[in-house]
Formats: structure tokens, sequence, C-alpha cells
């Protein structure tokens, strides 16, 4: 599998939603700190309850949510990414991450996405518009989960 | 517990660290008494069973197989963690030596040569890799800092479990079965022992270096691993410094004990001996018994004193410099001092300061790297070193003296150049995990080789072409950036299929180009047009095209009329423009007409239209309409803020008198970062060093990147600036950021202004810094009464800006190129990256400035941070006296939280101080005032 340039990288980046406004020389500076990890099918990228230090961006593959008795809980694809909420709340990974197929994924540190967040407002933005947005399907399922 | 006490202050182990200590220091004496068990014994048992004429055919045999477990290694650390290599190595060492004690419990190959062999190899191989996993393993429990204090302590631990083996030898209490069983025992020890660390201690590991799956290293991993150590010029020195050593160690043996035996042979009634060899053994006994009790000594008490006082940089070339002293002497002199330096400095400080030493360095050698160069050293180098000198010798071998001296001085010259490269590559290491915002397009296809420049046109060619259309203005921005003519034409070609609205954008982006004025692209534009009827594109290439004055004004007249604004702007813009195209009267009715309808726009309700005005405006330059952009700058129409700013950022002239300080003033109040970035653009043109302050003053709550902006306008007002910079960076009244950012901005213009003031400023600050920190713990304990949570948030604050603003300073005058990494990396959650900022502040920071910062800085309980406060004759003050030293705060933070106690507490003329406060004080303070004064 060939290796994403720093280009290829940015332009991933580009493609996420939190950092879609970003400049170019911006996108560069943080496609640079992406580290590019390979998994091979069935490993597990974390599990839950595990401390968390990184977020992660899928290049090709695809990745399994698994709930805690490791039932899938969605699929995720190239394009998406994951696992920044425990950087966010500072707790334990909420849930499991694992790859069915041979899966590259690129990943960001906790104080880089922090340092990002400083100096980037709008990315910021972009990750509140992106909760924000999923309020109302999480308000919906605690109304479900009540009645 | 006084015992305890003296113990921490021998060792250098902090309070509550003693356990911690204990499991590694006794780790290091299990493993060591075990593995050197294995080895001498195996050494012993082989010239017993096998012969020393055997012995050549041994040590090839070591170092071959030391090179191949070399790669093993290698690869292992490379996919495994260090924990899960010394377990399997241990494991691997038990079954051996299992192995073994059956073979000589049923008698199998006890009568042939095979067995020992195996012992002996064996024994080499399992110490050579139990070190190299001991140092790796305990590098995950400790930072540089605790390394510096406690290394030297493990190392100690190791000689005493050599010492142990010796001692066991020399008594001869045990036959082959019981010692075997007990190096099993001690192994078994080591593994259980290794698992409890493992449990019970945490990890500093490094957050940022761990990955849970494989990391891709951008092609093959062997060319990977080769790149990397050629582009860190310290991990070449460090691996030709040890290189070379490797080959002094050699070189001064082979000198010295042919010294040692020529002496004894032409000296038979000399005192030392009586010219046999047993008398020659007896002085060697009895210097290496000194030496090891001296390396003993050395290694617990002195090494991490002396690393602490003068630093690692000093301890560097004492090897190199002995060695010097003993092979210059010694080509000279017949006297026996010098070959005793010699064998001084093989059983000695090659042990005992090298090796440490090596340990320290190794935390400046990149993260990626650090395992695998000490496995290239330790397991590659050596044999190679050997082999080497070996070789060395046979060639030169009646000049080995001379051949030792060369060796000597390329040693201490590579030692020099190790210590002038040691501050950079821990900086290196630092940087290595900040993100470079401040870099360009340009600084990051300038960094790239032509081979990665030409597959990223590619790659950008592929995603313009085929991509949508955010894509296609990804990729045409990172195009436009190589400012390559050839690639230009196809571009423009590819975008001809683009959409409009896609055109519209990469219209901006060449504008804002190199490529703005080329022909290609205006040749391109107008073609864009002809084909394109879409009124948005044509309106956006005539405004392009009138912008370069490329309109004849004669031919849009008839725009003058048009409803589109953007053909309505290019009308306008190339009248004004039309002085250079027609005869001057003409010209002045287009100026007239042009103004006309400038006004139109200007006095429009229409926000685009205004905003058309605004940038005509700015096209224009004219001093009087900047007046009019400044007054837009606060427009609660964030448009309109943003139109008014980017054209005051064009405009070539600014009154620094009049209008200068009024765009000061409106920085002030405002909130966008694009519009605070084009009115400093706009102030980079005013050269007035008396508007310093103000900028200053404004940029307190600046975004990073606005303050970068900040640095480079002042920057560019030159020398003059000097006083006022100085001034604001010794005013303790002045707000820590803004005194920061003078500092800054002084370091770049004046660095030796900088450094003379720099003691007194620090050492002020330190101060401020210990009374915050100390009130924060204390408040509490001596006011039990009051609810200090509120107060003690304010005081911690205060003590992390002030330390920010020491450890930045310290960094400009230390000529950091990153002086916010260095507080970054202090404030970092891995104590890794901690231990090398305080590492780096070590170096660049005068001696007696560090240790009144060293208790601040350093990993140590904040009771013993309380005490060195305390030591310094300070003493808690009462709470009314700490809050009369908050309300004269430069921080308004705490004059408010001064004010707002004493009204809490009611304090006895709480309201005429707050008063009396508020004459000096500004509109903030004054709203939170009026609200106590009321409630």
């Amino acid at each position: 599998m060939k290796s994403p340039t720093l280009i290829d990288k940015a332009f991933i980046l580009k493609r996420m939603p939190p950092f879609a406004s970003l400049d170019l020389d911006l996108l560069l500076s943080i496609a640079n700190k992406l580290a590019l990890v390979i998994f091979d099918s069935n490993d597990d990228i974390f599990v839950a309850g595990e401390d968390a230090n990184r977020m992660y961006f899928i290049v090709s593959g695809q990745v399994h949510i698994r709930g805690e008795s490791l039932e899938i809980l969605c699929e995720l694809n190239p394009g998406d990414f994951f696992g920044e909420e425990a950087l966010f709340n500072n707790k334990p990974r909420s849930y499991a991450a694992s790859v069915p197929m041979e899966t590259q994924i690129l990943t960001l540190s906790r104080s880089n996405l922090y340092s990002i967040l400083s100096e980037c407002p709008s990315v910021a933005i972009g990750f509140l518009q992106l909760y924000a947005t999923a309020l109302p399907f999480r308000s919906l399922k605690r109304t479900g989960l009540d009645a | 517990m006084p015992s305890k006490s003296v113990i921490q202050r021998i060792f250098h182990i902090y309070p509550g660290e003693e356990r911690r200590a204990l499991l590694f220091a006794l780790l290091g004496f299990i493993w060591a008494f075990g593995a050197t068990c294995g080895l001498k014994f195996a050494d012993a048992l082989f010239l017993l069973h096998v012969g020393a004429e055997s012995l050549p055919q041994a040590y090839t045999l070591i170092a071959c197989g030391m090179l191949c477990l070399a790669f093993v290694l290698l690869y292992a650390f490379h996919h495994f963690t260090s924990y899960r290599i010394y377990l399997t190595t241990l494991q691997i060492g038990l079954v051996f030596y299992l192995f073994i004690l059956s073979c000589v419990l049923f008698r199998l190959g006890t009568s042939s040569h095979w067995l020992w062999f195996a012992l002996k190899l064996g024994g080499f191989y399992l110490f050579a890799v139990l070190m190299t996993c001991y140092w790796t393993f305990i590098d995950q429990y400790h930072h540089l800092q605790d390394a510096k204090r406690l290394y030297s302590l493990f190392s100690s631990t190791i000689f005493l479990g050599s010492a142990s083996t010796g001692l066991l030898m020399n008594a001869g209490v045990l036959d082959l079965e019981y010692l075997i069983v007990l190096i099993i025992v001690l192994l078994s020890l080591t593994y259980g022992w290794i698992r409890k660390i493992k449990r019970e201690v945490p990890l500093v590991a490094h957050e940022d270096s761990e990955y849970e799956g494989r990391v891709n290293e951008d092609g093959n991993y062997i060319r990977f691993f080769l790149r990397s150590i050629l582009s860190s010029r310290f991990t070449l020195l460090l691996m030709t410094s040890n290189f070379l050593i490797y080959l002094l160690l050699v070189i001064t043996e082979y000198n010295y004990m042919f010294t040692f035996e020529a002496y004894f042979s032409a000296d038979p009634n000399g005192s030392l001996g009586g010219g046999t060899e047993a008398d020659l053994t007896r002085f060697l006994g009895q210097n290496l018994a000194l030496v090891s009790i001296g390396n003993l000594l050395f290694g617990l008490f002195a090494y991490s004193r002396l690393i602490r006082r003068f630093g690692i940089s000093s301890l560097l070339l004492i090897t190199p410099t002995l060695l010097i002293i003993a092979f210059t002497g010694w080509s000279l002199s017949s006297n026996l001092l010098f070959p005793l330096i010699g064998f001084f400095v093989v059983e000695g400080t090659l042990y005992v300061i090298d090796d440490s030493n090596f340990n320290l360095l190794l935390n400046a050698v990149p993260t990626n790297l650090k395992y695998k160069i000490r496995i290239m050293i330790e397991s590659f180098f050596e044999p190679i070193g050997v082999l080497t000198s070996a070789l060395l010798l046979s060639f030169f071998q009646n000049q080995s003296k001379l051949l030792g001296l060369l060796l000597a001085v390329c040693a201490f010259c590579v030692g020099l150049a190790l210590c002038a490269n040691y501050l950079k590559a821990l900086f290196y290491n630092l940087s290595a995990n900040a993100i470079h915002f401040q870099r360009s397009i340009g600084d990051w296809i300038g960094r790239m080789s032509d081979k990665q420049q030409k597959i990223a046109e590619g790659r950008l060619l592929g995603i313009f072409k085929l991509g949508d259309d955010q894509a296609q203005i990804f990729a045409f921005e990172g195009l436009l950036a190589f400012e390559d003519d050839t690639i230009l034409k196809r571009l423009l070609n590819y975008a001809k299929s683009s959409k409009t609205a896609t055109k519209v954008k990469l219209l901006q982006l060449l504008e804002q180009s190199a490529f703005a004025k080329n022909p290609i692209v205006l040749d391109a534009l107008q073609k864009w047009a002809q084909t394109d009827l879409d009124p948005h594109l044509q309106g956006s290439v005539s405004l392009y095209l009138a912008k370069q004055g490329l309109l004849h004004p004669e031919k849009i007249l008839g725009d003058l009329k048009a409803s589109d604004v953007l053909m309505l702007g290019a009308a306008i813009i190339s009248l004004k423009k039309s002085l250079a195209l027609l005869p001057a009267a003409k010209a002045s009715h287009h100026h007239a007409l042009a103004a006309q309808h400038l006004k139109f726009l200007l006095d429009s309700k229409q926000e685009d239209e205004l905003c058309m005005g605004l940038q005509i405006l700015g096209i224009e330059g004219n001093i009087h309409d900047v007046d009019i952009l400044i007054s837009y700058l606060t427009h609660p129409c964030l448009k309109l803020a943003r139109s008014a700013a980017r054209s005051l950022a064009q405009t070539q002239i600014l009154d620094s008198i009049r209008q200068a300080p009024l765009i000061i003033e409106q920085l002030n109040r405002i909130g966008d970062s694009d519009v605070r970035l084009s009115c400093l653009k706009a102030l980079e043109k005013v050269n007035d060093s008396s508007l310093v302050e103000d900028i200053i003053s404004a940029s307190l709550h600046f975004r990073p990147n606005e303050r970068r902006m900040t640095e480079k306008v002042i920057i560019k007002m030159g020398l003059r600036t000097i006083p006022a910079l100085l001034a604001i960076t010794r005013n303790t009244k002045a707000p820590d950021r803004s005194r920061l950012l003078a500092g800054k901005i002084l370091g770049r213009l004046a660095l030796p202004q900088l450094r003379v003031h720099l003691s007194e400023i620090i050492q002020q600050e330190i101060e401020r810094a210990y009374f915050y920190f100390y009130h924060y713990h204390t408040v509490d304990k001596h006011n039990p009464a009051i609810d200090t949570s509120m107060l003690k948030d304010v005081l911690i604050t205060g003590y992390q800006s002030v330390l920010d603003f020491i450890i930045q300073l310290l960094g400009v005058a230390g000529e950091a190129e990153d002086e916010e990494l260095l507080s970054r990396s202090l404030r970092s959650r891995n104590p890794k990256v901690r231990s090398q900022a305080v590492e780096m502040l070590e170096k660049t920071c005068e001696t007696q400035i560090f240790r009144l910062l060293q208790p601040l800085v350093d990993e140590i309980p904040s009771e013993e941070k309380i005490r060195s406060y305390e030591k310094r004759g300070h003493s808690p003050l009462t709470f009314t006296a700490l809050l009369d030293i908050m309300s004269q705060s430069s921080a308004q933070i705490d004059r408010i939280i001064a004010a707002a106690f004493r009204h809490r507490l009611n304090l006895p003329h709480w309201r005429e101080m707050l008063r009396q406060q508020m004459s000096q004080e500004d509109e903030v303070f004054h709203n939170f005032a009026y609200e106590l004064l009321d409630s």
C-alpha cells in the first residue's frame, strides 16, 4: 500500500468537516504531524477503558466501532474520523475500535490537537458544529431509553 | 526520619521516590549478578575444559553472533515493547541455563567442547542483551532529569552485581550445578521483579511516539532508519564518539599491557615486582581493585553531583583529555604514570563516566531512533570496533602510541562537537512535536526535495483534474505556490472546464499569487470571460483586469450603468487609472465620473455595493480615504469591517500621527482575527517608534498568529524601538503578556541589550513566581476560616503566567528558535518532554539564574519548593497583607480578586481603597468595582 504524501495528508484533512475551513498552509502544518499507522485485519486500534492519547483519521480500509459487549455500533469508512471525544473529556475510551481488514489510519496526538484548537478557533467551532448536529439524535436516544 | 533524609541527599533521591529508586536499583543488582555469574564462570570453565588456544574461535563467534543479534534486536525493538523483549530474553536465558543444568547433571557433552563453547557464547550474549534491555526498560520510567540524578546509582548496582560475582568466584564455595541453579534463581527473580515494576510503577513514556499499530515510515524501513540517522548530526556525532571510544579502549589496553610487561621484565629487582608473571598479575589486580572501588564511589556519590553542577558537556571531555595526556607523556617518557593513566581510563572512566554519559546523551537523539542507536552502538560497534582496532594495530604496531594520540585528539574534537550540538539536538527533539503554524505553503515546498516536489506537483494536478470544486481550489492554491511557469498553462487549461463559482475562487487565488500579472493568466481570463457568459464570472474577470490596469476606460464607460456591482467596480477602477492611458483633460473627467459613482457606492445601503466602494478606496490609497476605511473597522457587519480592513492593508500611505493611533485604538475593540491581521498589515507601513507601547498594549488579547504579526510590524520599525521595548520589558506594572512580547522583539532586534538586563528582570519574576506558588499552597492552612478557592485559582494562574514569562524570556535570551515551544514543553503532560525543556533552560541561562529557577521547574514535591522559598527568609503573609500585594499586581485579575475579597470579608476601609484604586484602572475594573460598591 502506497503511503500518503504531505499533500495527500493535507487533502484528507481538508475533507474532514472540522478542518475544511483551514487554508492550505495550516493544513500542511497539521498534516506534517499526522503519523500513518497500518493496522492488519482484525487488529484492535483501542479497547474500551484504555487511556486515550490520539485521534484517528481513516485513509483506507474500514473501522468497526464496538460497544462494551463488542457489538458493532457502526462502521466507519475512509474520510471518517474518531477517537477525539476522549481527548476532550479526559476520560478513558468509552468504546472499542477494530479493523476488519488492513486499514491505513492517520493519527494526531492530544498535544497537537490542543495546539491546533488554540491556533485555529475555526477547528474548535467545526467540532462544536459536529456535536451540535448530533445532539437531536442524542436527546432522542435518551428519550427512547427513558421510555 | 533523619536517616531517610541522609539517604535521599546522598543518592539524590527526591522524597516519595525512594521505593521506586530501590526497585530499579535492586533490578540492576539482581540481573547483573545473575548474568555476570553466567559470563565469568563460563570464561573460567572455557579455559579449564577447552583451553586458551580456542579463544580466537570463541571471539570470532562472539563477534559474528553479536552482529546477527543486533539485527534481531533492531527488528524486535521496532515491533515489540522493551518490556516484552526483556521478559522474552530472560525466558530464553532461563531455558538455556536449564538445558545446561540438565547437561551437567546427566553428563551430556561435558567431555566435549561444544557445551563450554555454548556456555561461553550464551553467557556473553545474555549479558549483552540484558544490559541493552535493562537500560531501555528503565528509560521508559525515567526522564532526562531523573537520569541525571539516578542513572549513576543504577550503574553502581550493576557494578555491585559484578563485584558479587567476583567475590563468589574468589570464595569458590559453589559447585557448577549449584552455580547454574543460582543463575536460574537470579534470572527468575529478575523476571518476577520486572513484572512487579511494570505493575507498580507508572510509565513516563512519550504519548506522541506511542502508536497502537504498525507505524509506516515512508517506504523501506532500513532506508528510513539510515536517512533518520544521517539527518541528525548529533546522532552521527554520538555514534562516531562511541566508535572512537571502542577503538581507544583496545589500543590503550594493548599499549599499557605491552608497557607493563616490558617494565616488569626489564626491572626484575624493582619495588613493584620481581619480574614474574605473578607479580605483574598482582600489580594489575591491586590497581584493578583500587579502580573498581573508585568506580563504585564515583558512580554512587560523585557522577550525578558533577553532572548537576557542571552539566554533561564538562564530563564529555574527561576521557579524551586523559588519553591525550597519557599518549603524549607515554611517547616522551618511560614513566609508569602514563600507562597507569591509560589503565585508569580503560578500567575506570570509560565505564563510570562515558557509559553514564552515553545513557544521558541518548535523550538528545531523536525519539524514533533512540533505542535503535543504543542497539547499534552496543551490539554493532563493539565487535566492529575490536576488529578495526586489531587491524589498525597490525598495520601500525610500531606507532600504536601515536595512533592512540591521534584517535584521542579525534575523540576530543568529536566531544567538543557533541557539546556544541547537544542543545540544538534537545531543541530539535522538543520541536519535533510542535506544529509549525508560521510556515507558509512556500516554506513547505522549499523543504521538499526535488523528487518530493515533483511528486507533490503530480498529486496536486491529479487532485485538480479529478476532484470536485473544493478539491480544485485546494490543488490550485498548492500548485500556484510552486511558482512553476510550465505548470501554469496546464493548470489554466484544466480550469477551463471548472464550474463558474470555482473559477471565481481561482481568480481570487491568482490575484494573490506571483502570476497575478502573467500574460498567460491574463489571456486565459479573457478567454474564460468570452466563453463563459455567467455575469458573476464576467464581472470578476473585469474587476481583475481593471485592478491590473488592463481595461481601457473608454470601452467600459457603459458599465457605469451596470446593475452588477463587479462590473460597476471594474469600470470605476478603470476610470480612476485612466491617467496613464488618456490625455490629462479626459482623464480628469473620468476621475470626476469615477468619484461620483464611488460616492454612490459608499452611500449605498446595499452591503455588496458598500463593500465594493471600500475595496476601491483601498486600491486608490488616498490618505483621506483612509479615514473612511478606519471608520468601518468596528462596523457591526463583519463583511464590511473585513473589507475596510483589507483595503486599509493595501493603502500605501498612512498618517502615523493621526491615523495610526486611530487604528491601534480600534484594535482594542476588534475581535475578528482577519480584521486585526489586516490592521496590523496597515501598521507595517508606519515607521514611528512612538507607537510601540500602544501597539504592544493593544496586543494583550491577541491570538498567536496576531502576536506573530505584531512582532513583524515592530521589528520592521527598526532599532529606534529598542528603548521603548526595554522599558516595557522591565516595567513590572505592565501585563506579563505585553512585557513578554516586548522582550521577544527586543531579543530579535538587540539581544545584547536584553541580556544586560535579563538577570535583574528574571530575579524579580522568580520572586513573584515563588510568591504565587507559596501562597497557593499555604493560604488555606493559615486561613482555615475563609473559603479561598477562588483566590487559589487566581494564585496558581498567576504562578503559571509568571513562569511562562520567565521561561519564554530566557528562551529569547538563549536564542531558542521558538521560545513558546519551551514554555509549552514545560507544561506538557509528558514528563520526558518537560525534562528536556528543563535541560534546555539549564543550557541556555546563566548558572546563577538557573539555580534560583530550578526548584520551580524541577519535578520535586511541592513541599520541597515551599521549603526552598522559606529557606530564603520568606514567611507566610497575613491575609490582609496578601490582598494588599495582590491589589498592586500588574495582573488585572489579581487586583479584581483582591477587591472582591476585601468586600466579601468586609475588611476595614474597603470602599475607600476601591475608589482610590478605580482612579488608575480601566473600564473593565470600573464595571466590576461599581458592582461591588452597589451591592
